[in-house]
């Protein structure tokens, strides 16, 4: 079966300093798979070389079969490669509504779509509010639902549960369970009980290359994985 | 918002209205002057689509401008062509330009972008000096009487004529208005404004960020040309001081005054500064001082502009 995405020998460096370096990562269809690793491990970096942030220096990404590598960005999202940030980036001045139809409008959706998608993650009820006046947790769903409105075919969040309560983390959780059924799904991650709930399989980077990737179960008894982040 | 969204309509309605009405109690000198405001003021909005909506500031709409006011002057004075395709040639040398300069310009940000249309437009500038065999220069062209004769349907107008020329701008004006707020309201309006409160967002919602910068450019720059031809033709003179930097500063200032990312804004700042200017000369040659001094109390106190204060304070629902 041909993965959904692949990247072959992707590179990217800053100055001297090697980002990310020759990553060979492929993701199948219909998985959950969870990025994580240290600080300055090239996390962000290699999503951003996925969804064309940050452009490429040596290597490919294929994505549905076809090479994006020299692709704008906002091509890439057209493809189905959605990107939420990490620090949220929402539109302070509108109102949640307007935020989500702002994202569905490019795939020739309207309003009706963007009141379905925040139905969807729960937060129908702020539809009016101003974007700007919510709480943190609520705009870090606000930016999950552009993500989703975008009709992605594959979603990565860029550390979604940063500054999350507790109990906003198990809605999330239960939410993403729910969203997985439909779409890929790559999440850069530092909470491992987020980690551990929702992957299929887990990619450890470090210094830019991967370290490990395997199941879980795998990764948890991983002597190396253990040494480098772990901390055990 | 529904409701707002009438209460938009109606408001301008009511202004088109009242400039209408307008025409027939104003003394002759402030009919003259209205006549000029509103052909001023297009070329203000026209700002305010790149500047107010898209956040692309820039100091050389003055090349714009004289796009519109040398595409229809020139070859109604060395070409006798008659005032309709005039206008059209206005518009489309407003488009060539604004096109060629946005695809150069819009590859810069910032203070960048600022110096990269303030060059093109002094290029622009002396170039109109450096033909002054064809563009007289600062003296500039004055067009004949007889050249300015508008056809109409079963007769024929001169725009020398003081009612004419008030009525010519200000169905200019309407016109610009209401596509203005058809802009602002209209999905790629919203999607301009998002684009100029965070762009790189827009670029990972899938939104082609330059070519609707361009687009906005362009309609900008037609706009503006648009006042530029209707100037011409109306005023009968076209010189190359609308080519100068001041050109370029003067719609900044309207916008700023009036009220940046407004609809109704430029027309307010335009008309305040232009009686400001006219008020201030009566009294002394140091006029610009007082327009200097009017402008700093303005940033200090309504640094929104007029009609912007308004909308935060009162009004929210003013597009």
């Amino acid at each position: 079966m041909t993965p959904l995405l692949e990247t072959r020998n992707l590179s990217r460096s800053f100055g001297g300093l090697k980002a990310v370096d020759g990553v060979d990562f492929s993701l199948q269809q219909g998985e959950v798979r969870a990025l994580i690793g240290p600080n300055g491990a090239g996390k962000t970096t290699f999503v951003s070389l996925i969804c064309g942030r940050v452009p490429v220096e040596r290597g490919a990404v294929i994505f549905d079969g076809r090479e994006i590598t020299r692709l704008p960005a906002n091509k890439r999202v057209r493809a189905g490669i959605a990107y939420t940030f990490q620090i949220t980036s929402i539109f302070a001045n509108l109102s949640v509504l307007e935020n989500v139809e702002l994202a569905g409008n490019r795939a020739g959706e309207g309003e009706e779509s963007a009141r379905a998608d925040l139905e969807r993650i729960g937060i129908a009820d702020l539809a009016e509010q101003k974007a700007g006046d919510l709480a943190y947790g609520h705009q870090r769903l606000v930016e999950i639902a552009m993500g989703l409105a975008l009709k992605p075919r594959l979603l990565i969040l860029d550390e979604p549960t940063q500054g999350l309560s507790v109990d906003e983390i198990e809605a999330f959780i239960a939410l993403m369970g729910e969203i997985a059924r439909e779409t890929t799904v790559l999440l850069i991650e530092h909470n491992m009980h987020v980690v551990m709930e929702l992957s299929h399989r887990i990619t450890v980077m470090e210094r830019g290359r991967i370290l490990a990737e395997g199941t879980p179960e795998e990764i948890r008894n991983d002597p190396a994985v253990q040494r480098a982040y772990l901390g055990a | 918002m529904k409701g707002g969204e009438h209460r938009a309509i109606w408001l301008h309605a009511a202004l088109v209205a009242g400039l209408a009405g307008l025409h027939f109690v104003l003394p002759d000198y402030h009919h003259g002057i209205f006549a000029r405001v509103m052909v001023l003021a297009v070329f203000a909005m026209g700002y305010n689509i790149a500047f107010g909506y898209t956040g692309l500031l820039s100091l050389g709409h003055a090349m714009f401008f004289a796009a519109g006011l040398y595409g229809a002057a020139l070859p109604i004075y060395h070409l006798d062509w008659s005032v309709w395709p005039s206008l059209g040639m206005g518009l489309l040398a407003g488009l060539v330009l604004a096109v060629i300069v946005g695809c150069l310009a819009l590859r810069t940000v910032g203070v960048a972008f600022m110096i990269v249309t303030l060059m093109f437009s002094q290029v622009f500038y002396l170039t109109t000096l450096y033909f002054t065999t064809y563009t007289r220069g600062e003296e500039g062209l004055v067009l004949p009487q007889a050249a300015r004769m508008l056809a109409l349907p079963g007769q024929t107008v001169s725009l020398a004529n003081a009612d004419m020329r008030y009525w010519v701008a200000f169905i200019l004006f309407g016109v610009t208005l209401a596509f203005s707020l058809a802009l602002v309201r209209s999905r790629f309006g919203r999607s301009l404004v998002a684009i100029r409160e965070n762009e790189e967002r827009m670029r990972m919602l899938g939104y082609d960020v330059f070519a609707s910068k361009l687009a906005a450019m362009a309609i900008s720059g037609v706009v503006s040309a648009a006042a530029g031809s209707a100037y011409a033709v109306l005023f009968g003179y076209a010189g190359s001081g609308f080519a100068s930097i001041q050109y370029s500063i003067l719609p900044l200032l309207w916008v700023l005054l009036g009220g940046a990312a407004t609809v109704l804004g430029p027309f307010i700042g335009t008309l305040i500064m232009f009686y400001l200017i006219d008020v201030a000369s009566s009294y002394t040659t140091a006029h610009m001082l007082v327009v200097g001094v009017a402008l700093i109390l303005l940033i200090l106190y309504f640094p929104k502009g007029i009609v912007g204060t308004i909308r935060a304070k009162w009004l929210r629902w003013l597009p």
